[in-house]
């Protein structure tokens, strides 16, 4: 009522604000407002997917080439690849997993309350804390002469690293990564899990279903895109994640993203610039793969979504 | 309307709250409730807001456990019976359709869960929404149906596994006032037709009255009344009733001789008060007349509002005495803001109460 009532008058005060013209101007200048986001994303995101799909396809001299695409078929490569698939999918699944648990946990306490509200705020801070501080703190910790490793060694007896020094491998990635991706998924997926309305569980209840019943009648269809949306942010996080990488292992490129460092910067293979853009576009390619299979998931469920 | 359809009801069964009490921390939410339906009443749970009828409701639905006292439906104790296995059928205030299932998904889940074949299923649930008029609703999802639709399917979904009770939460609350007083005659309809003991909160006195075949109303966690809309109406037995039901004004006179005072007449008394006590009695609009300054009758005021109601009006004088009060009079009187007028009383004998 008040809306159709108003617009007649919005109306009338734009027409008799004179020049036409005006009116469209006018909308525009608000989008003013995303003109310096959209340039960056021109910059650092459209520019470089373009140089990394078209640098693949040429060598050093600009000419065509399949030689780069054919890299990276090269086994060392594909082990890599391998590689960084695994942790992404391993560290993305259990992030996922145990930040959704988190969020459950939550769940019980008010959305004021203390605990939630300091969790939420942590969690916001550790979602950041990549890099080479993570490394750093999980060195301090848990390295060769690490503060836990030490008194698990004096006081306990026990071993943290009986043969091979774990933490400086592929391996020792997983504990640092989780502690970036949970926080992350806890960030995520809080919001989708307290839009569960009281009222479907109690309906479910006196319609005499139990709490499984629920769960999978109901609340797992109802988060699933949610929780896969989660899931792709933290495959997408871990597997162009650098620094941490970069700071705890300490030979060879085990992961894509450093074997781009060593393809940009190698002084022995000289000459592999255009491999960095082929392994880019190797992830490009990964990325656009799971955003399909995203977006897949997203129409089935789009029927009963707003 | 009495042929037997699938859905036909067994007859209802009754319902007993006997001294139930429910506190959260140290707030008592309910006090000793003693309230009993008969089978196939539809009872009213009417009071102002925080006096308990959700409590009392979902204690009903096994959603809260109470603290003591006890619950039987049908005669059977289910105090210590969870919720899903009540066997009662509930609809909400909030809307609460499953939004990933579509609208004869969500009717037919309560028959699901008691695993009835799906052929069977699927009938009786879509018997259940034609019965709310949505028929042709089956594929719709939540999102996509107004609120007033969306009720109805709760509504169905609740009435589709024939539940032994109807438990209502103000189901209507969230509605505009035309759809409110549609759905609550179908509700009604509905309910008659199948014969099923039904429970029904609201806080509003009207929708109370328009449905229900009595009315509990209720104060502080317990019930200050139980009847029939008219036994409420015509007898309160409390001030909160009398004040609660329909519109009212609370006068207070002197009792003398066996009499009091009110707007300038001697009125009897129905019950003999003692001398000299302060008296308290409850006049409704309609026991009021609108009476001519100059050749009237009644205590002098002026008028304060007066608004149109169809047939009839409704003016508030501001007596000379102080007092506003509420007059009905006929809508052929059209008294003007500000002009002195006479409030007579038409009752030769009333009800009055000294606290
Ligand atoms: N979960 C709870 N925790 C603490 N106090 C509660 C809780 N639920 C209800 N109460 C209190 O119990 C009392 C009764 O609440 P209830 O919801 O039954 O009232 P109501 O009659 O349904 O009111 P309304 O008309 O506003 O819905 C209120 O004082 C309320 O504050
Ligand atoms: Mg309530």
């Amino acid at each position: 009522m008040t809306q159709t009532g108003s617009a007649p008058v919005r109306r009338l005060s734009r027409t008799s604000g004179g020049a036409g013209g005006w009116g469209s101007a006018q909308r525009l200048i608000p989008g003013l407002g995303l003109v310096p986001f959209a340039l960056y994303v021109l910059i650092f995101l459209l520019i470089p997917t373009v140089l990394a799909l078209t640098t693949g396809f040429f060598n050093r001299s600009g000419a065509f080439t399949w030689d780069n695409i054919a890299a990276l078929v090269d086994p060392t490569v594909l082990k890599t690849f391998g590689n960084s698939l695994w942790i992404s999918l391993l560290t993305a699944a259990l992030g996922a997993l145990v930040g959704a648990i988190v969020c459950y946990a939550l769940l019980s306490f008010s959305p004021t309350s203390r605990l939630r509200a300091s969790v939420e705020a942590v969690s916001s801070v550790l979602a950041q804390f990549g890099g080479v501080m993570l490394a750093f703190a999980f060195i301090a910790t848990i390295g060769v002469q690490g503060l836990l490793t030490v008194l698990l060694k004096d006081v306990f007896g026990v071993a943290l690293y009986p043969g091979e020094i774990w933490l400086y491998q592929m391996p020792g990635l997983i504990l640092p990564y989780l502690y970036f991706q949970i926080p992350l998924m806890v960030l995520t997926f809080m919001p989708a899990l307290s839009g569960l309305k009281p009222a479907w569980t109690e309906a479910n209840a006196t319609l005499g279903g139990s709490s499984w019943t629920f769960w999978r009648r109901v609340g797992i269809p109802v988060l699933a895109p949610a929780f896969a949306g989660g899931f792709l942010l933290l495959f997408a996080n871990s597997f162009s994640a650098y620094a941490t990488a970069a700071a705890l292992i300490s030979q060879g490129s085990q992961i894509v993203p450093l074997q781009i460092r060593t393809a940009l910067i190698s002084e022995t293979v000289l000459g592999r610039e255009n491999l960095a853009g082929a392994l880019a576009l190797g992830m490009i390619v990964i990325m656009i793969v799971l955003m399909l299979a995203y977006s897949a998931l997203q129409a089935r469920t789009a029927r009963w979504q707003k | 309307m009495s042929d037997p359809t699938p859905t036909a009801q067994r007859s209802g069964v009754s319902v007993h709250f006997r001294a139930v009490t429910k506190e959260y921390g140290a707030q008592r939410a309910l006090n000793g409730l003693d309230l009993e339906i008969k089978p196939g009443e539809f009872v009213a749970l009417l009071g102002p807001s925080g006096c308990g009828k959700t409590t009392a409701l979902r204690s009903l639905a096994g959603l809260e456990s109470v603290t003591s006292g006890e619950l039987l439906i049908d005669g059977e104790d289910v105090t210590r019976v969870p919720v899903n296995r009540r066997d009662l059928g509930m609809v909400f205030q909030s809307y609460s359709l499953f939004p990933n299932l579509n609208v004869i998904e969500n009717v037919e889940f309560g028959l699901r869960t008691r695993k009835v074949p799906a052929a069977e299923r699927t009938a009786r649930a879509q018997e259940m929404l034609e019965r709310v008029g949505l028929g042709d609703f089956a594929e719709r999802y939540a999102h996509q149906l107004s609120g007033g639709q969306q009720q109805r399917v709760a509504l169905a979904r609740a009435l589709v596994t024939r539940p032994r009770v109807l438990l209502l939460d103000e189901p209507l609350s969230a509605l505009d006032a035309k759809v409110r007083t549609q759905l609550r005659d179908e509700i009604r309809r509905i309910q008659l037709d199948l014969g099923i003991t039904t429970v029904f909160v609201t806080h509003d006195q009207e929708e109370a009255l328009a449905v229900a075949d009595r009315i509990a109303v209720m104060n502080a966690g317990k019930i200050d009344q139980i009847g029939t809309p008219e036994e409420l109406y015509r007898r309160p037995e409390t001030g909160f009733v009398a004040n609660f039901i329909g519109q009212s004004t609370l006068l207070t006179a002197l009792v003398h001789e066996g009499r009091i005072a009110l707007l300038g007449r001697e009125i009897d008394l129905t019950e003999p008060l003692p001398e000299g006590a302060l008296a308290r009695v409850r006049v409704r609009p309609e026991n009021l007349a609108l009476e001519s300054f100059e050749h009237g009758e009644g205590e002098p005021g002026r008028v304060v509002t007066s608004s149109f109601l169809g047939s009839l009006r409704r003016t508030t004088v501001h007596l000379d005495s102080g007092l506003s009060i509420v007059v009905q009079h006929s809508a052929e009187d059209t008294p003007e803001v500000d002009q002195q007028v006479r409030v007579r009383l038409l009752q030769d004998v009333v009800t009055a109460h000294v606290d």
